[in-house]
């Protein structure tokens, strides 16, 4: 076997993927990776969907090394064979050129002052982070270096720094480090399109664009104070606490949210970690709201966190979802997903609705009766037809990580009032094109749930057969 | 839940991949159950001389279709037709009892390529 008996079970779900299989999953397994970045808390979570993903080594060079235990342990737990070297640059120590690296990562979080990029290997993954505002390139020639240092250069110059964006820093972080993973593991694999024209992007607005977006500051007459406190006073519960859950809890966690809810029945299994960060080696066979608790308090202890070990249903939606402001789609089946939709609906809850499937994912905000439920957007099939359930789906691990990421910045949205939400509006990501589109939806007039005849007055159970058994 | 040989053969597939010119194609599956399978196939003396697979879905339909080619190289068309669903399922030491309907299903896969070809080269 060209992969180990453990290997084939933990990176399941991106064997079964014809474009990486096991052949390329043993690519990423022997692959190293150095990562340049200022602070590691700032790119933990490219750390760890580095190594859920399976990259076999990854030296850090960082100038602030504080959570170095923390961080360490997490990323190990994803992948116990994981080699890490995180080392420290605060002192000018010179970086050591006689390692040969596979890819690159520079991660910026301000400007360039020492233009000297000393790195002799190719590909470079330029990453920089503003705020909202991203970049990311892949170089493949070191003359258009240059050019990298210019254009990130002028994102710190035009970019203003807004006291509200604070609030997302965290989420916005997590987000650009997700992406940062994914184009890794596509440079890794030279699989779909790297970004070798700059991406730029604004997540206020959800612009994805080649050449720099118009970097104004925004006006908002929203109080600093009051969002924060918006923030702290908010309860969100999430459903479901995997490849959707895991990010969308850390990022708001993070955020200083005051209260979330995780329902879940799952235990934690091992083809669970090339995604679900939250979990662990170590709590493979916890259940996985106790194993995603552990995780969550160590980020923040001060939360007040309710986990519920429940399977998410008819008897127990009403009261549970009653509890919380928002809710996060975090499920991993269709009956489901139309019965959180139905229930938020009834309840006049928002619910925060992503999916994804090997390369692609996508995200749009439900708020009921003003904008397109679940089932305006996806209507039950008519013959019934079964859903991919009985056999297992391939997902790379980060693409969950980007919808989670946005589902955390579209509840901060939400509750704080600032930027574009994607309300009648939904995002897909195509990871292998690097590609996000946005595009307007309306409500369906012949809605089962919410058109003008509705024939659902009532939460009901849903269930889908597969015909073949 | 799977066996060594199943394991060996979803983690590295064999004759996976696309032929040019085949001289049938069978499909099996649709995008809406999970699992995919068409089988491409060049014969030469009523030989299958070459065999060549692609699949979507779960590990037991990659680890099926794999085998399946395995067992079909080099049959004659005839020996081609009697390859079944559950020889392919005992040639990998046994599937789950779940994955036994909906994701072993190469071997009809194989059975419509070769109607393909008889049909395709009738005259």
């Amino acid at each position: 076997m060209i992969l180990e008996r453990e290997q084939i079970q933990r990176y399941m779900r991106h064997i079964i993927i014809p474009e990486i299989g096991g052949p390329g999953q043993k690519k990423l397994l022997d692959s190293s990776i150095l990562v340049c970045c200022e602070g590691i808390s700032n790119c933990a979570v490219l750390l760890y969907y580095l190594s859920a993903m399976g990259i076999g080594k990854i030296d850090c060079y960082a100038a602030n090394i504080d959570g170095i235990e923390l961080i360490t342990q997490n990323a190990r737990g994803l992948n116990p064979d994981l080699q890490l070297r995180i080392i420290d640059i605060s002192g000018n120590q010179k970086l050591d050129l006689s390692v040969d690296y596979n890819v690159t990562i520079m991660f910026y979080e301000k400007a360039i002052s020492n233009p000297e990029i000393n790195i002799a290997n190719i590909p470079l993954i330029f990453t920089a982070v503003a705020g909202g505002y991203g970049y990311i390139k892949t170089v493949r020639a070191r003359e258009s270096v240059g050019q990298v240092i210019d254009d990130i250069n002028s994102l710190y110059a035009d970019y203003k720094e807004c006291s509200v964006c604070t609030l997302f820093g965290n989420a916005y972080l997590g987000f650009n480090c997700t992406l940062t993973a994914i184009e890794t593991v596509k440079v890794l694999l030279d699989i779909g399109s790297v970004s070798e024209q700059a991406l730029h992007y604004n997540l206020s607005t959800y612009t994805f664009a080649c050449s720099q977006a118009n970097n104004e500051k925004p006006e908002y007459s929203i109080n600093l104070e009051s969002a924060r406190e918006e923030l702290s006073r908010a309860r969100i519960l999430i459903v479901g606490s995997g490849g959707l859950g895991s990010p969308a809890a850390y990022a708001l966690v993070m955020s200083g949210i005051g209260k979330l809810g995780l329902i879940d029945f799952d235990t934690v299994e091992i083809s669970n970690l090339n995604r679900q960060i939250l979990h662990s080696a170590d709590t493979i066979g916890m259940a996985k709201v106790r194993s995603a608790e552990r995780f969550l308090r160590t980020l923040n202890p001060d939360i007040e966190l309710c986990t519920y070990e429940q399977r998410f249903s008819i008897e127990n939606a009403e009261a549970l979802i009653s509890d919380y402001d928002i809710v996060i789609d975090g499920l991993d089946n269709l009956p489901n997903r139309y019965l959180l939709n139905d229930m938020c609906y009834f309840l006049k809850k928002p619910l925060l609705e992503a999916g994804v499937l090997r390369f692609d994912g996508l995200v749009t905000t439900i708020l009921p009766g003003r904008s397109p439920c679940y089932r305006c957007i996806f209507p039950e099939a008519e013959d019934n037809s079964p859903v991919p359930s009985c056999s297992e789906t391939g997902v790379l691990g980060a693409v969950p990580g980007i919808m989670g990421m946005l589902q955390a910045i579209e509840a901060i949205k939400y509750l704080t009032g600032i930027g574009v939400p994607l309300v009648n509006k939904i995002l897909m990501f195509d990871a292998m094109k690097t590609d996000f589109t946005l595009l307007d939806i309306d409500k369906a007039v012949n809605c089962e749930l919410c058109g003008t005849n509705p024939t659902i007055r009532t939460p009901k159970n849903y269930e889908f057969i597969c015909k073949n058994q | 839940m799977y066996n060594d040989i199943v394991l060996d053969h979803l983690s590295n597939p064999r004759n996976i991949g696309v032929l040019e010119f085949p001289d049938g194609i069978g499909q099996t599956g649709n995008a809406s159950d999970g699992d995919k399978i068409t089988v491409y196939i060049k014969v030469k003396n009523g030989i299958i001389s070459d065999i060549k697979l692609k699949v979507f879905g779960c590990g037991a339909a990659i680890a099926s279709g794999s085998m399946l080619t395995q067992l079909a190289l080099g049959k004659t068309l005839a020996e081609a037709m009697r390859i079944s669903n559950d020889d392919v399922a005992s040639a990998l030491g046994g599937l789950p009892q779940q994955k036994l309907l909906c994701s072993n299903t190469a071997a009809t896969a194989l059975h419509n390529a070769v109607k393909d070809y008889q049909m395709r080269w009738k005259e």
